[in-house]
Formats: structure tokens, C-alpha cells, sequence
């Protein structure tokens, strides 16, 4: 079975693309542009309707000079906001691997 | 670069006119056979028609995400979206065609049911290929996608 993009359905995985594109303060089209690809693609992936391939996935993480398990993930992110103030106090080092998200 | 897709309404159009061309253009064929001048009249201007469709609004290309020579020019979404439609349209042509051999082989041999035998039968069977399998793809892409307008509109979001 196909999605409406073509792609087989598969696992659908989740990302941070809306937050992080929205934090550079990006439109659609400058990070379309910055990507090589369509605007209407980026938001395909926001909704999490369309998966990328490995190659676009790393690029999307090197655009944000994040680790590619910091944009995508197979389980839904924790948002932000409880991420940053559910550490523990004093604890500085708290790693930004935990998994959080916004979707 | 990538290719920005014309708005889903209008490519949507121009698959029904090319579709609807077909029988209209049968229809007016069949009575200019008749000699009515009108509709030989008529018989050009649809065939115009198709070909202002296909060569100037470019159904079968633009339509279905571009022709194979601008590979380059779409992204990895576009580019599975189009080869799903190909595949659905050849799936899907390949069946019809197989279906009209057989009925073919089945009609000459037991001759029993109609089989087409003159130019002008043949004729109509060729363009009804022709206007359908170049625009299969095309209708395959414009209604599975759905309309994207808060792409559009959020795109500054």
C-alpha cells in the first residue's frame, strides 16, 4: 500500500522540522531553497506525512547543525518546554539526547 | 531548482477537457461521416482542441510532474509521487489493452461479437488510446494529491 505521496506506507517517524525552521525564523520557501527542494515538501514533512529519504534527513540535520536523532525519530518528541524545565536542578548537563518533541 | 506544480484546480481541468475531448470528437466524427459540413467544422476545432490540451497546456507532462527529461529538476517526494502515477497508470493501461487483445483474438475466432474492421473504427480506437494513456498519469496525480492550500499560505508562517 502507497501513501498519497507514492512512498510504501511505513513506520511513520517524527520530526522537529516546524519548531526548528520556526526558531531560525525561516519561511518555507528560504528552507525549501536551502535544501534543493519543493516548499510544498517541507510541509509534507512538518506534518509528518511524507518520510525523507537517509540523504535528505542528514542534510535537514546538517542544515540545523544538529544530530539527525535531534530532528527525526520513531517516537513522538516530548516538547521543549518540559524538556528544558523538567531537568533536574543544577544539573547543567542534562543531555539533549533525552528525547522530547513537539509533535 | 524545483519544479513549482500549477494549482491542483486547474491541472484537474485540464485532464477533464482532455478526457471529455475523446467522446465529443467520436461523437462529431461520426456525423461529419455522415457529411455534415457543421461537424466537419466541428471535427477540426476539437481536434484543435486536443492538441492546444496536449501541445500548449502540456497535460501529459507538466500534468503528471513533468516529463523524464527534468528528472533533475524534482525533488525526491515529486519524483516517488510521479513513478507511483506511472506505475498505477501502466498497471492500469496494460490491463485495459490485455482485455481488448483478447477480445479481439476471441471475437475474430469465434465471431460472435464485434470486432473493429474498417479505417474509421480503427481510427477512433487509436485516439481513445492515445488521449487516455498519455493522460492516465496525469489523473492518477491530480486527484490523489490532496489541495495544499495552507502551503501555500503558511509557507511564511
Amino acid at each position: 500500500m502507497k501513501t498519497e505521496n507514492g512512498r510504501a506506507e511505513g513506520p511513520k517517524l517524527f520530526n522537529r522540522l516546524a519548531v526548528l525552521r520556526t526558531e531560525r525564523g525561516l519561511s518555507r520557501q528560504q528552507l525549501a531553497d536551502a535544501l534543493g527542494v519543493n516548499y510544498q515538501t517541507i510541509g509534507y514533512l512538518e506534518r509528518g506525512e511524507y518520510n525523507p529519504s537517509l540523504e535528505l534527513a542528514l542534510r535537514i540535520a546538517e542544515l540545523f547543525t544538529l544530530p539527525v536523532e535531534a530532528v527525526f525519530s520513531r517516537t513522538p518528541f516530548a516538547p521543549l518546554s518540559q524538556m528544558l524545565y523538567s531537568r533536574p536542578e543544577g544539573d547543567s548537563t542534562a543531555s539533549t539526547a533525552d528525547r522530547g518533541t513537539d509533535r | 531548482m524545483t519544479v513549482q506544480i500549477p494549482a491542483q484546480s486547474v491541472r484537474r481541468r485540464n485532464v477533464i477537457l482532455l478526457a471529455l475531448s475523446y467522446p465529443i470528437v467520436s461523437w462529431v466524427l461520426w456525423m461529419t461521416l455522415r457529411e455534415h459540413a457543421f461537424f466537419a467544422l466541428a471535427h477540426l476545432a476539437a481536434t484543435a482542441l486536443i492538441f492546444w490540451l496536449v501541445a500548449v497546456k502540456r497535460v501529459a507532462k507538466i500534468g503528471r510532474l513533468i516529463g523524464d527529461d527534468l528528472d533533475s529538476r524534482l525533488d525526491e517526494r515529486q519524483l516517488a509521487l510521479r513513478n507511483a502515477a506511472y506505475l498505477d497508470a501502466y498497471r492500469i493501461a496494460g490491463g485495459i489493452i490485455l482485455l481488448g487483445v483478447i477480445w479481439i483474438a476471441l471475437g475474430l475466432d469465434l465471431g460472435i461479437w464485434w470486432v473493429p474492421s474498417t479505417y474509421d473504427e480503427w481510427n477512433l480506437i487509436f485516439w481513445g488510446l492515445f488521449i487516455y494513456l498519455i493522460s492516465l498519469p496525469s489523473a492518477f496525480l491530480v486527484w490523489r494529491e490532496p489541495d495544499r492550500i495552507d502551503d501555500l499560505e503558511l509557507q511564511d508562517a
